[in-house]
């Protein structure tokens, strides 16, 4: 990285304006039109990987042979890494220009990938969640992207189903939501240990492997799986509920890094429910003070204010499913159904920018 | 084996079903009402089939003599064709704790039960319910207990064997009681929230689905390594892989259907409706006239012209549902709401 760069990195942390790597676009390319990158289901049940312009025109459909998951940009370079979804074991590094594919690697004989991934802001370290599934233990496996992708070390994170992770605006520290769940390739995507599941919100040095706060949902069947964080340090994430669906245990936790604070937000009674126990995507906004969470079973986004954790709205929208901030302000939200929505958050309206009928997955890259 | 004579007669089955249709006291519920009545009555079954098979396995272990096996089959069928009738509901207490994988584990591409069960037989750990609990679900349900009547190495006469099916089947026997607990507890959320309506149809559908693409067009080879495999079927081991279906298509008649046809008729499209029950009706017909099994099938290009048939009757069931009837009712599938991560 040249110095330069380094400068441009720094400032952007000075002035509040975003996480500075990984899955998230550089401050400093703003004023560029915005183009996401998503994992997608053609009509045909094809998978896809997909970019797309800011009005949400697809530009380039790479086929991959499993349905992918999230995707993470590496900072310094136009590649961005895309994961196979859990218990898929494939990582795509594709160049984020033009979808140009330029590696596959897999996760080896005794690890799958839970589908989401972040790069150090020198782009040089790829750090990918996954599952020793000889012992069901979480592993963060960390590979050098200057040596093609080469695997360097695995971190445990002292428990199951470590899921997003996203990393912190110190550049040292990986923010991981943890589901607790236990699974198996045997047994594909069934969960084995409903009833001793231990959820979690990590903080990991990402040098060390060390875990330095371990913070708990208020019920052990809040499976922490989705997590955005603020440029101020304050992490939102999505838990999905594997208690009884008729119950309704609060579904967004907040981390104030800066304290150390850990707190669960309280949603208006009705607002809940709508979310059916579930949360796909969180996404933290880079211009103002809001987070948007989407809640593809209940047909919601939900807006919170990240700093103060208050309620702030939910929107209706089908089959809600992946969130990113857009420049201008508000969201870009991505339906399982079909078609890319911007999310207006004054007017707290939903504007669909284009109807293709592709099955969007939870989530989108900013390039 | 043939089991003709454990289905139930068509004609009767259509007697049962005119009756539900028909009563005033019926028409008076609602539909969430009428289903939860109907899935109460089928949970019960399961219940009482269970309890019945536990009771047996526990009988017959006294003596363990190869001859009275016979009996304890038959009970393992029963309890298990009750499971199919109830298998389509995927929400509510059956999502709870997977029960729903611990009555039955499957697909089994890797033959997980017969893995399990074989590394138990050799287990030197006394077999008990608590031993149990901490197992794999392939170990807990009904096929586990299939493997041990029928499979290949099948042992009802061991005491190591006895003492396994008895103590699958309590397992089995607690899960079923407890679900019908559950399912009743469950009943004022069910019938106060709205979206459950949509979430019952929406699991007919799905089981449809299933039961066309998985449970026959995958053993057919329409599906995936397109090559005909019988044991990618239900119950291959007994040999009832189309009876399994058969229940399932008789659960749906009898547990869905009348709150089905209330919904229909409360929307005005009483065509659809008929036309949905026709094709179920038909669909039973044909799989009246078609071996308990499809492994025959699938060796003999005149039975799998039967199982194409049948195919066909199931998919045009599932396009019924999924196309028209989705649309006039209003109901749209999630991708992510459906199948998320």
């Amino acid at each position: 990285m040249n110095r330069r760069r380094f400068v441009q990195l720094g400032l952007a942390a000075l002035v509040l304006s975003g996480p500075l790597a990984g899955c998230t676009r550089l401050h400093s390319e703003r004023d560029r039109p915005q183009r996401f990158l998503s994992a997608a289901d053609d009509a045909n049940g094809q998978h896809l990987i997909t970019l797309a312009d800011h009005q949400g025109h697809v530009l380039a459909r790479v086929p991959v042979a499993e349905r992918c998951h999230g995707g993470c940009v590496r900072p310094g370079s136009a590649q961005v890494a895309v994961f196979a979804r859990r218990p898929g074991r494939e990582l795509y590094i594709l160049d984020g220009r033009d979808g140009a594919l330029l590696h596959q690697l897999s996760s080896g004989d005794k690890h799958h990938f839970y589908g989401h991934g972040v790069f150090s802001e020198d782009g040089q370290y790829l750090y990918a969640t996954a599952n020793h599934f000889n012992d069901g233990q979480g592993q963060v496996r960390v590979y050098d992207a200057r040596q093609q992708y080469q695997w360097v070390a695995d971190f445990p994170v002292g428990g199951m189903d470590p899921h997003e992770l996203r990393l912190h605006p110190d550049g040292n520290t990986l923010v991981i939501a943890m589901g607790g769940i236990l699974t198996h390739p045997d047994y594909d995507r069934i969960k084995l240990n409903l009833d001793s599941m231990r959820p979690a919100l990590l903080l990991m040095n990402r040098h060390t492997g060390e875990i330095e706060q371990r913070h708990e949902p208020s019920h052990h069947q809040l499976s922490c799986h989705h997590l955005d964080i603020s440029s101020e340090g304050v992490v939102i994430a999505g838990y999905q509920f594997e208690g009884p669906e008729w119950e309704r245990p609060p579904l967004i936790a907040r981390l104030d890094t800066r304290s150390g604070l850990f707190s669960e937000v309280a949603l208006p009674a009705e607002a809940l429910a709508a979310m059916h126990n579930y949360v796909a995507s969180v996404a933290v906004s880079t211009q103002g003070p809001l987070a948007a969470i989407t809640a593809p079973r209940g047909n919601r986004v939900v807006l919170i204010n990240y700093l103060s954790g208050e309620y702030v709205a939910d929107i209706h929208l089908p089959d809600a499913a992946g969130v990113l901030p857009a420049p201008q302000g508000g969201f870009v939200v991505t339906s399982g159904l079909g078609g890319v929505y911007l999310l207006d958050e004054q007017r707290l309206t939903a504007t669909l920018l284009n109807p293709e009928k592709l099955h969007w997955d939870n989530h989108l890259t900013a390039l | 084996m043939s089991v003709l004579s454990n289905r139930p007669s068509r004609l009767l089955a259509s007697a049962c079903l005119l009756t539900l249709l028909y009563t005033s006291s019926a028409y008076a519920e609602s539909a969430r009402e009428q289903w939860h009545a109907q899935l109460s009555s089928g949970y019960t079954a399961l219940a009482d089939a269970s309890s019945d098979l536990h009771q047996q396995a526990t009988e017959h272990c006294a003596t363990r003599q190869e001859t009275a096996a016979a009996p304890l089959r038959d009970d393992w069928l029963r309890a298990f064709l009750a499971w199919q009738r109830v298998r389509f509901i995927d929400f509510g207490p059956i999502e709870q704790n997977s029960m729903a994988w611990q009555f039955q584990f499957w697909p089994d591409s890797k033959n997980l039960i017969a893995r399990q069960v074989d590394r138990w037989m050799k287990d030197q750990r006394p077999v008990s319910s608590q031993a149990l609990a901490g197992e794999s679900v392939a170990l807990k349900g009904f096929p586990a207990m299939e493997y041990l009547l029928y499979g290949e190495q099948s042992d009802t006469v061991s005491p190591r064997g006895c003492e396994l099916l008895v103590a699958i089947s309590a397992q089995v026997s607690a899960n079923a009681t407890h679900l019908v607990e559950q399912w009743a507890a469950f009943k004022p959320h069910y019938l106060e929230s709205d979206s459950y309506q949509t979430t019952t149809i929406s699991a007919a559908m799905h089981s449809l689905e299933i039961m066309r693409d998985a449970r026959l067009g995958a053993p057919m080879g329409l599906q995936g390594k397109k090559r005909r495999n019988p044991y990618l079927a239900d119950a291959w081991r007994s040999e009832q892989s189309l009876t399994a279906i058969q229940a399932t298509l008789q659960g749906l008649q009898s547990e869905f259907l009348p709150g089905f046809a209330t919904v229909m008729r409360d929307a005005g499209k009483e065509q659809l409706l008929t036309q949905f029950e026709e094709t179920l009706a038909g669909t039973l017909e044909r799989i009246d006239s078609l071996p308990s099994d499809v492994s025959a099938s699938l060796k003999d290009e005149q039975l799998y012209r039967g199982l194409q048939l049948l195919f066909v009757d199931i998919d045009r069931l599932a396009s019924l549902l999924n196309g028209p009837i989705a649309s006039e009712l209003g109901i749209v599938k999630g991708f992510n709401s459906s199948d998320g991560d």
